[in-house]
């Protein structure tokens, strides 16, 4: 079967059985081997995830029929955003093969549960997590993905800091501008003005003068 | 892996497309959310050899819409879709708490209401449908069927026609004095779910609906709401209610899930 779709923002056009999971296209036919395929025929482990259309889904349960038009995001295209660094220094310190093996999928559902309207009211990291894990690890993690899912006065500081940057910058630049305008004054205007009025005033300086002129010389 | 065996598979975009292939004389099996039917087919069991996917009926059958006092789903809306939706959390709280008890917040993103309905699976959400005394509407090119809930899945069989769709559900919104309940308990070995209406007025109880679902049975407490129904509550009543429950259901002991019930709803 032909498919066409889109994964981490590239286009893909694949021939490939209908029933093949998604998870299987990513691994065997694009190549993408950091989503998990460790989910079993009766249970997904959870390591699968991936967005489909901005919906968290296991790829182990999306047949490839359904991928035509998708828009498919890997951990591929997610895994170093600056925003799941807890997670990501949470999963290397933990020594639990369950919780590593499906550490693509935390970090996916990391991702997603960050996203507007992607929460419940009243849903938390476990819930984000999904497989409860009873390692001794599995504490540090749902800490990482509750640093994940709560904004953190760190982060408000460096926007402030960053605000405060971008107006200094711009403060600096100011004189500059100013400068810029006084040598040329035309292009100023225009900036301020929309089109068709800035043409109409021109039309309006420009006429007004030769009548004056010609009145004068008529005068005369 | 079964990918190997001779295979259809179609994917229409339209209902009209959908129900014209279902009724050309060959056995199809409707493909909706993937999450019974994917492992099956790649754990190599039968599948049958002619799968329909319903994924192209999204823009048709996918909403939660309200009517006056009732509360329509459309068939291809997912578990989390009725999680998330206002509606459902406002006026049917019972079925956005089943909801977020179906698997992982990626399986519900998957699995689907007209899904779980067509093949009597992911049982938590059964005994809601079941106290909300709800309508499954079912299309086929001949028409049109609005099956109520306790007809159309009647002792564990689906009442489906080959040639049919599941499109939507429709259950009544119970009126702000009818207390909702949802919870999961476990029922020795197994682990229930348990949807239950209340009324009370001045220590009676008014109206009372309880049904308990399991991943292979669902049961209407039909026999334990006629003994609660217009007596004073008190504990010799729920002694007398608990043992009449776990007769009923045919489990070891039904104390749990009665008196979480009535906690719980009337708390």
């Amino acid at each position: 079967m032909k498919l066409s779709f889109e994964v981490n923002g590239r286009a893909a056009s694949l021939d490939v059985p209908p029933m093949k999971r998604l998870v299987d296209v990513l691994r065997d036919d694009l190549r993408l081997t950091e989503t998990n395929g460790s989910c079993t025929d009766d249970t997904c482990s959870g390591a699968c995830l991936v967005l489909m259309d901005d919906d968290l889904v296991p790829s182990c349960l999306v047949p490839a029929v359904q991928l035509e038009n998708a828009s498919i995001v890997t951990v591929e295209a997610l895994a170093k955003q600056d925003a799941l660094a807890p997670l990501r220094k949470a999963l290397a310190a933990s020594s639990c093969p369950a919780c590593t093996s499906r550490a693509s999928g935390i970090l996916v559902a990391g991702h997603a549960f960050t996203q507007p309207d992607m929460r419940v009211p009243g849903e938390d990291a476990r819930t984000a997590l999904a497989i409860p894990c009873d390692c001794a690890g599995y504490d540090a993690l749902v800490a990482a993905m509750t640093e994940v899912l709560t904004p953190r006065p760190a982060k408000k500081k460096a926007k402030r800091a960053a605000t405060r940057k971008t107006a200094k910058r711009a403060a600096a630049r100011a004189p500059r501008r100013v400068a810029r305008k006084a040598s040329k004054k035309k292009p100023a205007k225009k900036k301020v003005a929309p089109r068709k009025t800035a043409a109409k005033k021109k039309v309006a300086r420009k006429t007004t003068p030769k009548k004056k002129v010609a009145k004068k010389g008529a005068r005369r | 892996m079964s990918g190997s065996a001779p295979l259809a598979v179609v994917a229409p975009q339209l209902l009209e497309d959908a129900l014209a292939t279902l009724a050309d004389g060959q056995r199809w099996t409707p493909l909706a959310g993937g999450t019974e039917l994917v492992p099956r087919h790649h754990a190599g069991r039968a599948t049958g050899d002619r799968i329909l996917s319903l994924h192209g009926l999204r823009p048709e059958l996918r909403f939660v819409a309200l009517f006056g006092e009732r509360m329509k789903l459309g068939a291809l809306a997912t578990f989390r879709d009725v999680a998330r939706a206002t509606a459902v959390r406002e006026r049917l709280p019972m079925l956005a708490r089943a909801a977020l008890h179906v698997g992982s917040p990626a399986f519900q993103h998957r699995a689907t209401i007209g899904g779980a309905l067509a093949i009597a699976a992911n049982g938590v959400t059964l005994p809601v449908w079941s106290v909300l005394e709800a309508t499954v509407e079912l299309r086929s090119t001949a028409g049109f069927r609005r099956v109520p809930f306790a007809r159309f899945l009647a002792n564990g069989v689906v009442d489906r026609r080959p040639e049919e769709l599941v499109t939507a559900i429709q259950a009544m919104i119970p009126p702000p004095r009818m207390r909702q309940y949802f919870g999961t308990v476990e029922t020795g070995t197994k682990r229930a779910s348990a949807a239950g209406l209340i009324e009370m007025e001045r220590g009676v109880i008014k109206d009372v609906r309880f049904a308990v679902g399991t991943a292979a049975s669902l049961v209407r407490a039909t026999r334990t709401e006629e003994l609660l129904r217009g007596r004073k509550l008190e504990p010799a009543l729920v002694a007398e209610a608990t043992a009449t429950l776990t007769d009923e259901l045919g489990i070891d002991d039904g104390t749990s899930l009665l008196t979480e019930f009535l906690s719980q709803a009337l708390s």
